[in-house]
């Protein structure tokens, strides 16, 4: 993973120009963050994240804000943008209705095309363009489902996904030799 | 349907787009065929019921994915809906009719349910049950006949996505559910997303070593306790698969059958 910084405020200050005023509209534009600016705050987000609860750094609502604020980098190169769920309950609960979970998505979506993809990603889509599937049955759980007597598992068809997935940046970028998109960046 | 690729779930993270060419592929297939989808994880049922809500809203990006689909000869029009197993047999079988299907009503038992998160949330998307205040489970585990006791935050997450960015936070968050669990004396936990299912099972025991803890709580499918209060042997429900023993709870179920 790309060097990191720590997300939250105080202990780092913050230099007038880190700053990237037009990050909120470029956040305004993409599917799943388009009511960013409607966040006040409230941290409701924050309180009901069952990550929050046990990480002394993962905060929604401060990741949020330091969008607004246009601190771009810090949001993009944050390590515990990773540790969201996808539980969404923040998404239910914001009063304003700002899809939370979905801005989060939109972050990590973002970091992934600046080269960050923690490596659990990176061997899911190997899986996934190996096989249609992203996780691979181990071969010792599928002979275990022959002596049980359940039928035959369905096999996918690798070959239709990578023609299907053909353009989708993140899935080209992952076809690309090592020189590209480095593995271990 | 054997071409079935994966839901595209565990790829929203890191693009979004991938996520709606997996699923609309899918949603594709079973239109092709004139087939509604069942699925058996929640997960997938969210990714499919949310590609497909989605792009039957946004006439532009279902362009962008059929461009997609058209390299497989395929085509989304957003013909059918998909349903989780729950809510399948809450809406089109009925609390009644497993009912009635029950011969070994499993009154001894006292259980904890979780729900777990993408069969109730988003709202928006999955919308077949009240994700504060969740009842489709509860109705559906009384009418084996067992004891459904409510606990302290039920509606809390496995942990499970996090695992693979950080184990420790998942299974802090699994220890926190089995310790409310522990507190009611519940018998077994019962689950109806394979995805908390392994999170509970594979974990509980190294939890306790972990954390110094002992729960000695079976994690239980919900299909597991309803096969039992049909009348289906432990073996044939793969009881010999769970990895915390639930010897205690067959036990229990078998006597008082005997007793009868």
């Amino acid at each position: 993973m790309t060097e990191t910084v720590p997300t939250s405020s105080g202990k780092e200050p913050i230099k007038a120009s880190e700053l990237d005023p037009k990050f909120k509209y470029q956040l305004l534009k993409m599917h799943g963050s388009e009511k960013i600016l409607k966040c006040f705050q409230c941290g409701t987000c924050t309180s009901d994240c069952p990550v929050a609860r046990y990480s002394d750094s993962y905060r929604p609502r401060t990741l949020i804000h330091m969008a607004q604020m246009g601190l771009k980098d810090r949001v993009l190169k944050s390590d515990t943008l990773w540790l969201c769920a996808a539980c969404f309950t923040c998404t239910d609960r914001c009063p304003q209705d700002v899809e939370v979970a979905s801005v989060i998505r939109v972050f990590r979506n973002l970091a992934v095309e600046n080269g960050c993809v923690p490596q659990v990603f990176k061997d899911q889509t190997a899986s996934l363009l190996e096989s249609g599937y992203a996780y691979k049955i181990p071969e010792l759980r599928i002979k275990k489902r022959e002596t049980q007597g359940l039928p035959p598992l369905p096999k996918g068809n690798s070959e239709n996904v990578k023609k299907a997935l053909k353009g989708v940046k993140f899935i080209d970028a992952t076809q690309k030799p090592a020189g590209g998109q480095a593995a271990g960046q | 349907m054997p071409e079935f690729n994966c839901c595209g779930l565990p790829f929203d993270p890191v693009s979004h787009e991938t996520m709606l060419v997996l699923a609309a592929k899918n949603l594709a297939m079973a239109e092709k065929q004139g087939l509604n989808i069942l699925t058996l994880c929640p997960g997938c049922a969210g990714s499919l019921k949310k590609t497909n809500k989605i792009l039957k809203e946004d006439k532009a990006l279902k362009e962008q994915i059929n461009c997609h689909l058209k390299e497989v000869g395929l085509e989304f029009k957003g013909t059918i809906e998909v349903k989780h197993l729950l809510q399948l047999l809450k809406e089109d079988v009925g609390v009644e009719k497993i009912k009635a299907s029950v011969t070994k009503p499993l009154t001894m038992l006292k259980v904890a349910e979780h729900n777990g998160c993408h069969i109730l949330r988003p709202k928006e998307f999955i919308g077949f049950d009240d994700p504060e205040d969740p009842q489709t489970l509860k109705m559906l585990i009384e009418a084996t006949g067992a004891i459904c006791l409510d606990y302290i935050d039920e509606t809390e997450c496995c942990g499970a996505p996090s695992v693979g960015v950080s184990d420790k936070i998942a299974l802090q968050l699994a220890r926190d559910k089995l310790n409310h669990v522990k507190v009611v004396e519940a018998q077994a936990l019962i689950t109806i997303c394979p995805f908390c299912h392994i999170m509970y099972d594979t974990n509980e025991l190294r939890i306790e070593k972990t954390f110094n803890e002992t729960y000695g709580i079976p994690i239980l499918h919900y299909p597991q306790l309803l096969g039992l209060a049909m009348g289906l042997t432990p073996e044939e429900l793969a009881f010999s698969e769970l990895r915390v023993n639930a010897s205690k709870i067959i036990k229990q179920v078998t006597e008082e059958a005997k007793n009868e």
